[in-house]
């Protein structure tokens, strides 16, 4: 094996691992933005094709997630652009990991209703820290927002969610 | 912290800080309010993720294959250079058997592209299509699957389209230069390959008719 198939291996092997660690959360965050699954389909190869492009940029494991995200923000705003009627047409399908029991299932639907519910505004705040994990530093560098803005939306969005789900929700048979 | 504070904090996500712990440690309802938000931080976690369909799995894993772009080592460049001084501009272009064997291959690794979906719509097709900037002037008929697709790691439209019992694949390359058009014959398939704008286009079937057919009316069909 040549030394440019050994660099070629283990770049492979590093995306397959990049695919696997963060194709996931990639992927939810497209389903929610988009609100359409096809366009969510080729939304992530888009990101992940411009990652394998840039692989070699790529060094910082923890910088991958976020790298990740940018690109798929971007990609989305410059697809919106060009799309002269807007979005937010959505019709999001329910497709949860199999719950074990109806009552869960019925849980779900709501809470997922709720999220589809959110001003906007909110929806990003909330999916960048709950599915990237990301302080609200980072939320307010990636959105451009204040850390104190992105604050509020968070409880904002938090207190949206709360307000309506059903009052036997888990979460909010007492908080509310 | 006051109960105002706490409610803030908590509600904006901050559910596990030593500040948060400390002053839920000592009062019981700020006890149970945190209980009750690490529950609906688990609910969200749950809810907001969703799984990967296999399909898409699969295609995002295949994307490195063939013309693989590495993290250039210095020795890697200099290799480069020496290779195209040596070989010329001839062997810097895509090879020309090579291409459709990757478009085999491809149609290999995605045989959901064969399967036989019901039509799309026109639009949908049309929304696929402008992704990578083209334009059908007139619908295409009887597309049963479009998706954009890795080919040797460059983006390209994929349709699939149905005829009289046979299937034809069409992929729009427009990171595929050809200087002139190429038919081919391989596994039972026929192919053409066609120059078009920046890149080009294939067209491949077990029908040489439908292959013929399809690369007419892509031709005239279809706006750059």
């Amino acid at each position: 094996m040549g030394i440019l198939e050994i660099f070629r291996w283990r770049s492979r092997s590093r995306f397959e691992q990049l695919v696997e660690q963060h194709s996931a959360p990639i992927y939810s965050y497209a389903i929610w933005l988009t609100g359409d699954r096809c366009r969510a389909e080729d939304l992530v190869q888009e990101v992940f094709i411009r990652a394998w492009q840039h692989f070699n940029q790529l060094q910082e494991p923890k910088a991958c997630r976020s790298w990740l995200l940018t690109i798929l923000r971007r990609e989305h705003l410059r697809w919106l652009a060009k799309q002269a009627n807007g979005h937010n047409e959505v019709s999001l399908t329910r497709e949860q990991a199999d719950p074990t029991t109806l009552d869960e299932q019925l849980q779900r639907d709501q809470l997922q209703q709720a999220i589809l519910a959110l001003e906007p505004g909110y929806l990003e705040p909330i999916l960048l820290q709950v599915l990237g994990g990301y302080s609200i530093s980072e939320i307010s560098g990636e959105l451009g927002l204040s850390e104190s803005a992105v604050q509020s939306r968070l409880y904002r969005a938090r207190q949206q969610l709360l307000r309506q789900l059903a009052p036997n929700q888990k979460a909010t048979r007492r908080m509310g | 912290m006051d109960d105002l504070e706490f409610r803030r904090r908590v509600l904006s996500g901050d559910t596990h800080s030593a500040e948060v712990e400390q002053a839920a440690a000592h009062n019981a309802e700020h006890q149970r309010w945190l209980e009750q938000a690490r529950t609906l931080e688990q609910e969200l976690q749950q809810v907001a993720r969703r799984e990967v369909p296999a399909p898409l799995a699969a295609k995002l894993q295949r994307i490195p294959r063939r013309r693989s772009r590495l993290p250039l080592q210095l020795a890697a460049v200099a290799a480069t250079v020496v290779f195209s001084l040596l070989i010329g501009r001839l062997w810097l272009q895509p090879s020309p058997e090579s291409l459709p064997q990757a478009l085999i291959s491809h149609i290999e690794a995605e045989p959901i592209s064969l399967a036989p979906h019901p039509a799309l719509s026109t639009d949908s097709v049309q929304l696929t299509v402008n992704r990578l900037g083209y334009r059908f002037n007139q619908p295409l008929a009887n597309v049963s699957y479009a998706s954009i697709c890795a080919l040797r790691g460059r983006p390209v439209v994929h349709l699939a389209l149905r005829s009289n019992g046979h299937t034809a694949s069409l992929f729009l390359m427009p990171e595929e230069p050809l200087e002139r058009q190429l038919r081919f014959r391989q596994q039972l398939l026929h192919g053409r390959i066609l120059p078009l704008g920046d890149g080009s286009a294939a067209v491949i079937s077990d029908d040489p008719a439908l292959v013929e057919q399809l690369a007419r009316i892509t031709l005239r069909q279809l706006q750059l």
